[in-house]
């Protein structure tokens, strides 16, 4: 397989060529690298850096599952199974950057009431360029979900945000790969115990990385950045094919073809949109869920507000599963499975609830409650 | 559709389930219950029926015990109204119609499996291993 595919998994097109020069700073963050390293500032950075990770990866994940749940049951074939497939690797971001924080020995924190963004938001460590709502399935929501995903090069920039999650997954990589240097290896603790492994993870795709030492680290970001990130610009080579039935598209490349109502043919350019075969795509086979419906909009203890107020206990008894999950108890992670499905049909019920103004319906609101 | 009488249905399925409005409108079945009960009654009981459950509710004024009372007295019995008020419970619980399920979604949105703390064997999977667990509940 050529540089253009993943060595974890050489299906997964990859976007940054393994030997091209990693340029992609940032003047702001520059400072780090010229300065004489201090492993502890460093290894400080990373803890801070990693759970930010982590807040990150779940941050993207309300919002892809309002598009999903709005979508009316038998429809949406395409678009259903492609957000959903999605999401499921988003939430495998999330347990494999909790899996390198716990393998450097720090302590994920995902059931914090900072934890959980209050929508509409911009993405942790992430500019402004763009702000996610929860909102309905529609072509403004998928151009959204093409922006999360966008590209991971960009030119020098100021600032502290990053330009894209891919870039930010840089920084730390950078940091992980200088710490593990200048510690010889020993900020690796090894310890199996807090890891989450494939065991606890199932009926999934994408591989879920256990991290012991920096090759399984770095091999995790890889993962991570490679399935999201869309287009490299410096990709040139127009004889390289990359689509097809046997690739795996990155996610900005699946959005892409939701958002234009067609599948990419392996002849198509990445800077290209999509010129294969058409896929059904339905705006209007959606439940009209509020724009980033809260609980505060009803009066406390009117019915719909305590459906609100059901979903989000149990989205917090989730986050709370996965939290223990994440420091020590790995096999928790089972249960956790069982409040995601119910998770979603109570997400689907508030679809399928009216919510004020004539028309409208509510929807998850994804807050944290006691 | 007669909204009058739609919306007196679904009053009604409230007090006849023991689940809110906001409950039942949240398995999207209110529509096709309306429909499946308007289509497989005689117009005129059906009518006196619905009208029957809207003096109810009016007259009692939200008296709950009272609403109840008098649903048990004047919609429940087999003589009332060729048993409209058993085939819609029937129909909420079992999302059967008769013996007949009625759709893929009645079956999946039956309320017996929500009581029961159960699922729908088929849909609704609840993960691998739920069953060695209580039903969560918030």
């Amino acid at each position: 397989m050529s540089k253009f595919f993943q060595k974890n998994n050489p299906k997964r097109q990859r976007f940054v060529p393994e030997d091209k020069p990693d340029k992609s700073l940032l003047k702001g963050r520059a400072m780090a690298d010229t300065a004489p390293p201090d492993p502890e500032e460093i290894k400080k950075r990373l803890l801070e850096n990693l759970q930010q990770a982590i807040k990150l990866e779940h941050s993207t994940i309300p919002p892809y599952l309002c598009a999903l749940y709005s979508i009316k049951d038998g429809t949406n074939e395409f678009a259903v199974n492609t957000i959903r497939s999605i999401v499921v690797e988003e939430m495998l971001h999330m347990v494999m950057a909790a899996n390198i924080l716990n393998a450097i020995g720090g302590k994920p924190a995902i059931n914090t009431k900072d934890f959980i963004p209050g929508y509409p938001t911009k993405l942790p460590m992430i500019d402004e360029s763009f702000i996610v709502n929860l909102e309905k399935f529609s072509k403004a929501s998928v151009d959204i979900f093409l922006q999360i995903e966008k590209s991971a090069e960009h030119p020098e920039h100021d600032g502290d945000d990053y330009h894209s999650i891919g870039e930010f997954y840089m920084a730390v990589r950078r940091d992980l790969i200088k710490l593990n240097e200048l510690t010889n290896g020993e900020i690796f603790k090894g310890e199996r115990q807090p890891q989450v492994t494939s065991e606890q993870y199932y009926g999934s795709g994408g591989k879920l990385i256990a991290v012991y030492k920096l090759e399984d680290a770095l091999e995790a970001i890889d993962e991570i950045v490679g399935q999201g990130e869309g287009i490299d610009n410096t990709i040139d080579d127009p004889d390289q094919e990359m689509f097809g039935e046997d690739i795996e598209y990155a996610h900005y490349f699946r959005f892409n073809e939701i958002y234009h109502g067609q599948k990419y043919k392996p002849t198509d350019s990445v800077h290209d949109d999509p010129s294969g075969p058409p896929v059904n795509v339905d705006w209007d086979a959606v439940y009209n869920m509020q724009l980033n419906p809260k609980m505060s909009d009803l009066p406390e203890g009117s019915p719909v507000w305590q459906k609100m107020y059901d979903f989000n206990k149990t989205y917090m008894a989730l986050l709370n599963n996965i939290h223990d999950a994440c420091n020590g108890q790995p096999s928790l992670l089972i249960t956790g499975v069982g409040l995601m499905y119910d998770l979603k049909y109570k997400a689907i019920e508030l679809m399928k609830t009216p919510f004020g103004e004539e028309g409208l319906m509510a929807g998850p609101s994804f807050e944290y409650v006691q | 559709m007669n909204t009058n009488n739609h919306a007196t249905f679904l009053t009604i399925s409230a007090y006849l389930t023991g689940f809110s409005e906001t409950d039942l409108l949240g398995t999207g079945m209110v529509d096709p219950y309306y429909a499946a009960i308007r289509d497989n009654n005689d117009p005129e009981v059906l009518g006196y029926f619905y009208q029957e459950a809207a003096t109810i509710l009016a007259d009692s004024h939200g008296d709950e015990a009272e609403i109840n009372e008098a649903i048990a007295a004047r919609l429940i019995p087999d003589s009332c109204y060729n048993g409209i008020a058993k085939t819609i419970i029937l129909l909420w619980y079992t999302g059967n119609y008769g013996n007949d399920v009625l759709s893929t979604d009645s079956y999946k949105e039956a309320l017996v499996w929500n009581v029961a703390g159960a699922h729908p064997p088929g849909a609704k999977q609840p993960g691998y291993g739920s069953w060695a667990l209580p039903p969560f509940s918030v």
